[in-house]
């Protein structure tokens, strides 16, 4: 059963020249790690953020948990935990501050609500920092609450956009760990954005590139170095992308 | 619920630490309401309350010169002063010194006594009860010449001289009465019991129109004015740290993720609303608590705040609201804090200063009287002043309070509209 199902979709942003996605389709099976990967403006935050129902796609047809994203907004966006390549925290709140707020937004409250995040502050390595204001946070610090502030309501699937970028070694490892872990333990699903492709290749189930808003390749990383013939996810990336930088 | 309340809780702690966006909401209009206050006492007080310095040179040294001296100086009106040398008198005036200068030639008594004498004989004829005399004597006018601080303005100029004629009107009345009695050979007059003491019989006396609240003597004076209307301008000056916090919340993407979770993002504005109108209330009645007993320690009146504290609670409810939500509305319409603060300041600054907030539009033109009428602080203003000045109740402000509301849904509106149309691009 697939968790996320993308029928073609296009979408043009206003005075473009190109569009940002391009006859996009993609599925999402249940219980896997999915990595969306591709070079910048490709159309990895375009996707997201539709599956988000921040913008709609022009065209095409975008289910989750077999229903129609746009008819079922509400109901969806109960299901599911957006994790945006923003910080999206509030810097004068603590950490703690920052935690019950969003809690209180998903409709969590009381010991229940304050459990939760003591829990997820303790596995994050954030306790002794609970207190503390999140502009005193360093970057792996910040990206680890904004993790836990996405999957405080339980949801089951987490979408999560370059949860990564700007962290040093140590936090990614922690952030990479908790997501294999927590995906198994409760046995969900994550589409994940990233551009650190032997992470990808580490945690994914399953991958699709994207260029010029269109998927070029789908399938297991495993699968697609062999059939491709090359050593590593990062070959296969470069052969397929090409080597000329983007804007 | 506790979506709502869950954001009043945030957007609480958020201001709390905001150190320069609560002096901004508390210490400057507390600063602006005394300064205002106490900068413009003077000019708001009746002329008739304030005592004038003026200086006489009097060339003169008889009767008439010495009648207007003593009645400038009985009236009350006038902190009179001799001087000797008119040259020296002049420069003074001209350097700003002394602000009026008032020249009494030499031989202006005389010339006020012949002038008296022909009057009354000319009427004692006319009455048959005086025989033939010399009547047709042509006089000079008597030019008593008064001189002006260059920068004084024309109010104050027109009030000295208004004040002045009356004096002089008196003291030739005076003057011919006394003459025409000693024609008359009258042997009544005494220095001690002048007949024409009470000359002036009839006196007008200001009465207030509502006969409820007379003896409370209010009048719009400095205090009655400035506070509440230097309060209604800081509670829309919210504007600034509402503004910048909208979008610091953009900036940093906060925003975005309460547009990512699920509920409606209207729970999470009402709550922003709720709280932004709960402060603004706070602050309304902080500096009205200002009004009422700091000022008078400062040597201004006390602030009187009407008997319908109902009607004024409801007021200052819509009042708050209208400046929260248009707030919001510059947060949500500017893309960055530089525009946003730029014009939301300049905005407020335009919408106080047409809407009699600086000067109550009374003194403005009648062209600014009618642009006055497009500002939400002067709906504000004209409401409280409505409740504070004429003691009306709600059902008198309606009209300005149905304004305010209706200002805070457009607001709102458009902010609704600014967010849709910045999706994430």
């Amino acid at each position: 059963m697939s968790v996320i199902e993308i029928q073609d979709i296009y979408k043009t942003y206003t005075n473009a020249t190109s569009p940002a996605l391009n006859g996009v389709s993609l599925e999402i099976k249940q219980e896997t790690i999915f990595g969306l990967l591709g070079p910048n403006g490709a159309g990895k935050s375009t996707t997201i953020a539709i599956l988000s129902g921040l913008i709609k796609a022009d065209k095409g047809i975008v289910k989750i948990f077999d229903k129609e994203l746009n008819k079922n907004l509400e109901d969806i966006k109960k299901q599911i935990g957006i994790v945006p390549q923003e910080y999206a925290l509030f810097p004068t709140l603590t950490c703690y501050e920052n935690l019950h707020y969003f809690g209180n937004l998903y409709g969590l409250k009381g010991k229940a609500l304050k459990d939760k995040i003591n829990n997820y502050l303790e596995l994050f390595g954030l306790e002794k920092n609970a207190n503390k204001l999140i502009s005193s946070f360093s970057g792996g610090m910040k990206r680890r609450v904004n993790i836990i502030a996405g999957i405080l309501h339980d949801p089951k699937l987490i979408i999560l956009d370059e949860p990564t970028v700007g962290v040093d070694v140590q936090s990614r490892k922690m952030i990479i760990d908790f997501l294999k872990e927590y995906q198994k333990e409760n046995k969900i699903s994550i589409l994940y954005t990233s551009h650190h492709l032997e992470e990808a290749q580490e945690i994914c189930d399953e991958i699709a590139i994207i260029d010029y808003g269109k998927i070029i390749v789908k399938g297991s990383p495993t699968e697609l170095i062999k059939n491709h013939q090359v050593d590593s996810l990062e070959n296969l990336f470069i052969n397929l992308t090409g080597h000329s930088v983007r804007e | 619920m506790l979506r709502i309340f869950a954001t009043l809780r945030k957007e609480m702690l958020v201001l709390w630490r905001d150190k320069s966006g609560m002096a901004l909401l508390f210490i400057m209009p507390l600063f602006l309401i005394i300064l205002m206050a106490l900068i413009q006492d003077a000019p708001f007080k009746d002329f008739q309350d304030v005592k004038f310095d003026i200086s006489i040179v009097d060339d003169d040294h008889l009767q008439l010169s010495e009648s207007l001296v003593k009645a400038l100086t009985k009236s009350n009106k006038f902190n009179v002063s001799i001087k000797k040398d008119l040259t020296q008198a002049r420069e003074e005036v001209n350097t700003g010194k002394t602000k009026v200068l008032v020249h009494i030639p030499k031989g202006a008594n005389l010339q006020m006594e012949k002038h008296a004498s022909v009057l009354v004989s000319k009427l004692l004829k006319q009455l048959g009860l005086a025989s033939d005399t010399n009547t047709s004597i042509s006089l000079q006018k008597l030019n008593i010449s008064i001189y002006f601080d260059p920068t004084a303005n024309k109010t104050f100029k027109n009030a000295i001289q208004n004040a002045l004629s009356q004096f002089v009107a008196k003291t030739e009345t005076e003057f011919i009465l006394q003459t025409m009695m000693t024609q008359l050979g009258s042997t009544t007059s005494d220095e001690s019991n002048p007949p024409f003491e009470d000359i002036n019989f009839i006196n007008i006396k200001e009465v207030s129109s509502n006969t409820e609240i007379s003896q409370l003597e209010k009048v719009a004076n400095s205090v009655q004015h400035n506070v509440p209307a230097w309060t209604i301008f800081a509670m829309f000056f919210i504007v600034i740290p509402l503004g910048g916090a909208l979008l610091k919340e953009r900036e940093d993407g906060s925003l975005l993720r309460l547009k990512l979770m699920p509920g409606s993002y209207l729970h999470i504005q009402l709550g922003k609303v709720l709280f932004y109108v709960i402060v603004c209330v706070i602050q309304f009645y902080l500096m009205m608590l200002v009004g009422i007993y700091l000022m008078p320690y400062i040597g201004l009146s006390s602030l009187h705040m009407g008997s319908s504290p109902v009607a004024l609670f409801v007021l200052v409810v819509c009042i708050a609201l209208a400046a929260t939500t248009y707030g919001i509305m510059i947060g949500s319409v500017f893309r960055t804090a530089q525009q946003s603060l730029t014009f939301g300041s300049i905005s407020v600054v335009i919408l106080s200063a047409i809407g009699g907030i600086w000067i109550p539009i009374y003194i403005l033109p009648p062209v600014m009287q009618k642009i006055a009428q497009i500002s939400p602080l002067n709906w504000a203003l004209t409401a409280v002043n409505d409740l504070f000045l004429r003691d009306q109740g709600l059902l008198f402000i309606l009209p300005n309070i149905l304004k305010l509301l209706v200002f805070s849904f457009v607001c709102m509106f458009l902010s609704k509209w600014a967010e849709s149309k910045q999706g994430r691009g």
